[in-house]
């Protein structure tokens, strides 16, 4: 906030709308080419100290100033400025507080949704945590659990498990995809897949979500996946035909999952069978319609 | 100062002062939020509220802003819209608020907001004010919902994500991508220039025929 | 094909900001006029946009982690009253850089290409040098469809244009072709 120790001189090179405004004020024709002739509706110099006579291109042309304050103290700013402020943080801890709670307790809900469409409707599921080359579903007392990487553990009725819920995040074409997927040790296989965040480009790579048998391809194949151009397709467990008119996107979310499970595999199977023998279902147990 | 009556604070920026159509700002929701109606009347009703808003407090705090910090003062309070926009869609209508994404937080700089703030609120009453905003709130509303269903139906073949047509109509897919938006606001333009022309071109056949007229009587006395 | 250097054509080419997010679009429209003005808003522009970059980098790991409702208002008013001073020390220091650049730089501050790179750069998790990278990259796709867009305007200027189409109209179907012609880039990556 330095404006408050330079010369009023100057106030012709702030006003931020000088930008936008710059078509504005010449509404309906080529604007003028010197960058002097497009800023000068907003950018008149004003006069030391007088107070500030706005034209935009709203229409108000030439209407008196501010309020005609000769002058204010530099102290009379700061104050403005600071009041304002504290005032704004105020209100907005407020709100933030208020809807914290609301975004996190939908954040949870769908990812709670989304872990039950991936393993296909597990009886519950655990949180498992990556901690220190290893998976863990009780960390010790202390540990900070709201940077660690975690996986989600599905188990049958019986106490079971049936596989890893695993989500990733990578860049896509335009913007990053975030998915969740099932998978299970055991066989390799990946049980299924969701997007849960895209921008891609709607009608072309958003087919990712809206693909059923892009996202269908994902229920069983194996891991490492290959994608394929459609018609190519050799019949191989590990091949998922990739959509026609949007391959970046669809090697991108097949990318996502064959990166984390190159990155967690060996710890996931090796969790997967001390607890293949029913042992789950402990503690940390979470999840449980 | 030309005087202006409550109606025409009102009515000005709906049409003859849209502030999209015929000054041009805030092109870039206009075109970035436009490829499906639904994210047309979310971004305009967000900005709708954060320009009403704006507008309030800025003229109701017009007396204590001293004129060197007013920008920086007006930008303070339409952040603060804004992230309170930000943080209650979130909240409630999560869905949306992913759809927008970063345009929401970009309503910060949309011109027409800083725009009305410096040309109006600072220096008329709260009551004016207010209605000014509403006003250009509406000419925004009504530019968005022109492009939105414009883009929708043309490259989607849906409006408000019902379908419209057959099987067989294969959708525009231009249309609701990058180019589609550029093209849709252009020919809306062209489209303007063109009606603005005629109506020039009208008004001085009556102007002439009118003078013509004139003429005559003076000759005949 | 390394992360820094998609990130770099992504932001340039595939993803440009002007013709494909929209950013920008107000230098875009005002500024075009002619080549030499659009070389040197765009220069403006990238300097700008590497300065954004940094302060939101900094903003993101020092400042906001304890206070995330406070992001929309510490990027547009740190990043404003940051580039001011650069403004008045370039002043200060070099008038003819400030004679070549400084009119442009106020106009650039808040207009949303700025605040768009400090936020999709913030929503995309970037770390200081995938920042850098992606401000140069979306600077210098700034600069490229504004100078491709003055050369036209030039041609434009000495051409016989029917009356409805001396306006912004034009324009707008003139980006709408240059926005077709930079999807074709996406092609860059599909083999």
């Amino acid at each position: 906030m330095n404006e408050t120790k330079r010369p009023p001189q100057d106030e012709e090179l702030l006003t931020p709308q000088g930008g936008g405004g710059g078509t504005g004020s010449t509404p309906m024709g080529l604007p003028p080419d010197s960058p002097r002739g497009i800023a000068l509706p907003q950018v008149e110099p004003e006069g030391p100290g007088e107070g500030p006579s706005a034209a935009t291109g709203g229409g108000e042309v030439g209407a008196p100033g501010m309020p005609a304050k000769k002058e204010a103290s530099a102290l009379r700013l700061l104050l403005t400025l600071a009041l304002s402020g504290a005032l704004v943080g105020a209100l907005l801890v407020f709100v933030y507080l208020w809807s914290q709670p609301l975004i996190l307790a939908y954040q949870a809900q769908v990812l709670a949704e989304s872990i039950q469409e991936v393993l296909k409707g597990p009886d519950h599921y655990e949180t498992v945590f990556v901690y220190e080359e290893g998976l863990t579903a009780e960390l010790p007392p202390g540990v900070d659990s709201t940077a660690l990487d975690r996986v989600y553990l599905g188990f049958d009725a019986q106490g079971h498990p049936v596989g890893f819920a695993v989500a990733g995040a990578e860049a896509g074409f335009q913007d990053v995809i975030r998915l969740i997927f099932g998978y299970d040790p055991a066989t390799r296989q990946v049980l299924g897949m969701k997007v849960m965040d895209n921008k891609e480009t709607p009608g072309l790579g958003d087919k990712i979500v809206k693909d059923s048998a892009f996202v269908g391809a994902f229920g069983g194949v194996e891991a490492p996946i290959v994608g394929v151009k459609v018609g190519r397709s050799t019949g191989a467990a590990t091949e998922v035909d990739m959509i026609t008119g949007a391959t970046i996107s669809s090697r991108a979310v097949i990318a996502i999952i064959n990166h984390r499970i190159e990155a967690l595999g060996a710890l996931l199977e090796a969790y997967h069978q001390e607890h293949a023998n029913g042992a789950g279902g402990g503690p940390g147990v979470e999840g449980r319609p | 100062m030309k005087h202006t009556t409550p109606q025409e604070d009102f009515l000005k920026g709906i049409w003859r002062e849209n502030p999209v159509l015929v000054q041009l700002l805030g092109l870039c929701p206009t075109l970035a939020v436009t490829n499906s109606v639904a994210n047309a009347i979310a971004m305009a009703a967000a900005t709708f509220f954060v320009l009403v808003g704006s507008s309030f407090l800025v003229s109701l705090l017009k007396k204590f802003i001293p004129g060197e910090v007013r920008i920086t003062t007006y930008i303070l309070i339409i952040a603060t819209f804004v992230t309170i926009v930000d943080m209650v869609l979130q909240a409630l209508f999560p869905v949306i608020h992913k759809d927008l994404g970063a345009f929401i937080a970009l309503i910060v700089v949309n011109c027409i907001i800083l725009g009305r703030q410096e040309a109006f609120a600072a220096k008329h009453s709260v009551g004016r004010s207010v209605l000014d905003a509403l006003g250009n709130g509406i000419g925004f509303t009504i530019t968005l919902l022109l492009m939105g269903s414009f883009r929708e139906v043309l490259g989607n073949g849906s409006f408000l994500g019902f379908r419209l047509f057959g099987d067989s109509f294969e959708p525009w897919v231009i249309m609701i991508l990058p180019p589609g938006g550029f093209f849709t606001m252009g020919f809306i333009l062209l489209g303007l220039g063109w009606w603005r022309g005629r109506k020039a071109e009208r008004s001085e056949i009556r102007h002439w025929a009118h003078s013509l007229r004139a003429e005559r009587k003076e000759g005949a006395a | 094909m390394g992360e820094l250097s998609w990130i770099f054509v992504s932001s340039m080419l595939v993803n440009n900001f002007t013709l494909a997010l929209f950013l920008g679009l107000c230098p875009f429209l005002g500024v075009s006029g002619k080549v030499a003005t659009a070389v040197r808003m765009g220069l403006a522009n990238i300097f700008v946009m590497v300065i954004t970059s940094l302060v939101a980098s900094f903003l993101n790991a020092y400042v906001l982690v304890y206070a995330p409702f406070l992001r929309i208002i510490s990027f547009i008013v740190v990043i404003a009253s940051l580039v001011q001073i650069v403004e008045m020390v370039i002043k200060k220091f070099s008038p003819t850089l400030f004679r070549e650049l400084g009119i442009f730089l106020p106009l650039i501050t808040t207009n949303c290409a700025i605040l768009g790179l400090a936020i999709f750069q913030t929503n995309r998790e970037y770390n200081a040098m995938e920042g850098l990278i992606f401000a140069l990259g979306g600077g210098l796709g700034l600069t490229l469809a504004l100078v491709l867009m003055a050369s036209i305007r030039e041609q434009v200027a000495l051409s016989d244009v029917p009356a409805i189409a001396r306006n912004m109209g034009l324009v707008l179907v003139l980006a709408g072709t240059l926005s077709l012609a930079f999807m074709g880039f996406a092609g860059l990556f599909s083999s």
